[in-house]
């Protein structure tokens, strides 16, 4: 989506009509807009969001959400049911154009501002026409679950992008990579009004054994649906806690009293989730040891006998044979010895050479006990080979539950310390922290359990499948119903596996496009890591001496970031899941629909707590990932780096000011603003107060 | 007339993992995941939509006869 034009009519402090047209040269692809505090900003970014979601899309910072209509005009409007205010977005989606209006009447706003009137028309071929279902089409084209990342309020996002927000990250990510369709697919597919609908079909044509089967796996799907419901709100409940815990850990490391042995705490903790996954990667090593080779370790004494048999039967010259019973045969038929002897029946001659196939070996024998000499000699290798792995690994395993309980202790030992801290408030942190702990341990626990409950009822699932499937039909009805069955299990799983094949593919091309940023605006040899869950995290390397009592490789752990480096970390997500998108558009995927889309970012003060240099950086990078920027900033944001670095790069391709009418300005505004040189006049006195958008020439 | 020049072709692209997993199962399941994925772009952002659950049935009914 890319947007063409803003109309504003008596839309909060935007008296009258108003507009601003956006810029879309791809080189050129910055809108900038100059505002002082309280000049209309906010307002600005809300007309958007209230456009595309009406009042629901509404920030938390606005005031009075319900006043959409410009105060004066309301205050002096006689005709309430004529009296209105409404924003109108052109825009561009897919090759089509898409113009929508929202509007608002007094007497609605009265009665009740959530109720507005939206239309959206369509232009497609030359041809306009209006969409029967607004809402749901806009909702289709910008889903409300990624408004949040491409319209926001840049000194608000510093959390956006970081942990307590995986699960919004997690679907914004797919909504904006096309994949919530395919999940949707899959929801709707294994829905109790499709599968058990069609499983009621077959029930109701087919033979009481297989009803009960029948009865049975609905039973398991039923389960199956209330366990993932029942995991889902364990692990929002996980991820609440999990940013609990953040923030009493950093209320620890920001505390004199507590921050060196939280510091540690912290190393600790990242020792103890490496070992753990080291523990779980070795166990898995050992499994599949078990499973492969482990039946050569029962195969002792099978292999001494085998062995004791081969000697022996070697050490009588039975094998390998001296002489082959088919050569003796092959003599007594042919009636002469190798001697040139005659061999008639019953003459000595004849007699011995019978006599020597008593003793004669057999070639298909001597082949088979020479492949068992050597199979029991592969069996004695892979029995030492399996011996010594099984031996390593135990000995790994051993060795690490030895380190964690180290780290365990050292962990409980810090607890100790900070819970007997004279410093009430280090205590009481210290409480908190072991509450959210205990919660969290049973938190994680209940996932487990259910992980366990699912996986075997995911096992029985797929074993009343395949029981179903065998058992056979005669009736055509039950055939075709088993059928339609098969089909719709079929396309759930491919859709799994698709989903899976895609998330897969491009976790690790987002995580390179986040690092790649990360690194060029903030360089302190940190880098940006996006796990297999789609959490962000931000890590550095630390030397092994700065962590007592440890020993390996150097530690690699988690960054504290500071507001404005987590600021620049949710510009750069949202920019390089932007910028992906937007290059995933390009890849061939099974259906239309299933690919990304270009998006706009929509920011308002986005260089508020930023640094210099990360104002810079932020300035130079963002306006190159996204296709189309609007900046709404404060001459104290824009001035200095900003300015330079958009100047010299030439992205600014429209520029407005909000030019403030009012009985007072605010102590911390000017009355001036100062452009390329140019004085603009950005105030003036009256005794209404509105808004003006003025286009910078 | 001039002899047709030949048009210069395109390199084939690489097919995703994801298209090779589509593309092995079979013919009606395409037709019916295709189906089913139409039928969603619409409706998926929406809280409600029970309308999609007979949609699909139909589709299923449909490719499936």
């Amino acid at each position: 989506m890319i947007l063409e034009k803003l109309v504003l009519e008596n839309f909060r402090q935007f008296k009258g009509k108003q507009e601003i047209v956006f810029s879309n040269v791809q080189s050129r692809n910055v809108t900038l807009v100059h505002a002082e505090n309280g000049f209309g900003k906010t307002a600005l970014l809300n007309a958007l969001l209230w456009g595309f979601y009406g009042h629901d899309g509404l920030t938390d910072d606005l005031a009075h959400k319900e006043r959409i209509i410009h105060e004066g005009v309301a205050a002096r409007s006689r005709d309430p049911e004529n009296t209105s205010a409404s924003v109108r977005i052109l825009f561009k989606h897919e090759g089509k154009k898409y113009t929508l209006t929202r509007s608002l009447s007094l007497l609605q706003q009265n009665l009740d501002a959530r109720r507005t009137e939206l239309a959206l028309e369509v232009l497609q071929d030359g041809e306009t026409f209006r969409e029967r279902l607004p809402q749901q089409r806009l909702q289709a084209i910008m889903p409300d679950g990624i408004s949040p990342f491409l319209f926001f309020n840049g000194e608000r996002i510093d959390h956006l992008a970081m942990e307590e927000n995986a699960a919004k990250v997690t679907d914004a990510i797919q909504q904006m990579l096309g994949l919530k369709l395919l999940q949707a697919a899959i929801d709707d597919l294994s829905h109790q009004n499709v599968r058990g609908k069609l499983r009621t079909e077959l029930r109701d044509c087919t033979s009481e054994e297989k009803a009960v089967l029948l009865d049975e796996q609905a039973d398991v799907d039923q389960k199956i649906t209330d366990a993932t419901d029942k995991r889902k709100v364990r692990q929002d409940n996980l991820v609440a806690i999990d940013a609990e815990l953040e923030k009493v850990n950093a209320k620890l490391e920001a505390n004199r009293a507590a921050a060196e042995l939280q510091a540690r705490r912290n190393a600790l903790e990242k020792q103890k989730s490496d070992l753990a996954e080291r523990l779980q990667a070795v166990t898995k090593r050992l499994g599949q040891m078990i499973s492969d080779d482990a039946y050569t370790l029962f195969a002792d004494d099978l292999v001494k006998r085998g062995r004791e048999i081969v000697n022996r039967m070697r050490g009588e010259g039975k094998i390998p044979a001296r002489v082959l019973n088919t050569f003796l045969q092959e003599l007594l038929e042919r009636g002469q010895c190798i001697c040139a002897r005659h061999l008639n029946k019953d003459t000595p001659e004849f007699k011995a050479v019978e006599q020597l196939l008593t003793i004669a070996g057999d070639q298909h024998f001597n082949n088979a006990v020479g492949a068992l000499d050597n199979a029991i000699g592969v069996i004695e290798g892979a029995m030492q080979r399996t011996r010594d792995g099984v031996q390593e690994a135990s000995r790994d395993r051993l060795k690490i539950r030895e380190d964690m309980t180290v780290v365990d202790e050292a962990i409980e030992d810090i607890h100790q310390k900070l819970g007997s801290r004279d410093d009430e408030e280090v205590a009481k942190l210290e409480t908190a922290r072991r509450d959210w702990q205990l919660k969290r341990d049973e938190c994680i626990g209940e996932i487990g359990k259910l992980d366990g409950k699912l996986n075997e009822l995911n096992a029985r699932r797929e074993e009343l499948r395949q029981e179903i499937q065998r058992m056979a039909d005669n009736e055509a009805d039950a055939k075709r119903a088993q059928r339609r069955l098969d089909a719709v299990e079929e396309s759930v799983k491919m859709l799994q596996e698709v989903l899976r094949l895609e998330i897969e593919d491009l976790r690790p091309v987002l995580n390179k496009e986040i690092d790649d940023h990360f690194k060029k605006i903030i360089d302190r040899g940190y880098w940006a890591e996006l796990n297999e869950d789609f959490k962000l995290t931000i890590k550095k390397s630390v030397a092994l001496e700065a962590i007592e009592g440890s020993h390996g490789s150097p530690l690699e752990i988690d960054v504290a970031l500071s507001t404005g480096q987590r600021q620049v970390t949710s510009l750069v997500f949202i920019a390089s899941l932007v910028s992906l998108a937007r290059r995933r558009a390009e890849i061939p995927t099974i259906l239309r629909g299933l690919s990304g889309s270009e998006y706009p970012m929509v920011m308002d003060s986005p260089f508020g707590q930023l640094s210099l240099q990360f104002r810079e950086g932020v300035a130079k990078w963002i306006p190159s990932l996204a296709p189309q920027v609007i900046i709404f900033a404060s001459s104290t944001q824009y001035e200095g780096p900003v300015s330079d670095v958009l100047k010299q790069s030439r992205r600014i391709g429209k520029r407005y000011y909000l030019c403030y009418h009012g009985p007072r300005l605010a102590a911390t505004a000017k009355p001036e603003l100062k452009l390329d040189g140019n004085k603009l006049e950005q105030y003036v006195e009256a005794e209404e107060e509105f808004t003006q958008i003025i286009e910078v020439n | 007339m001039p002899p047709r020049r030949e048009q210069p072709q395109e390199p084939a692209r690489e097919q995703t993992r994801s298209q090779q997993a589509f593309i092995k199962a079979a013919e009606p399941i395409q037709q019916l995941v295709r189906a089913v994925l139409r039928e969603e772009r619409d409706v998926m952002h929406l809280k409600r939509r029970p309308e999609i659950h007979q949609k699909i049935l139909d589709h299923v009914k449909q490719r499936i006869p």
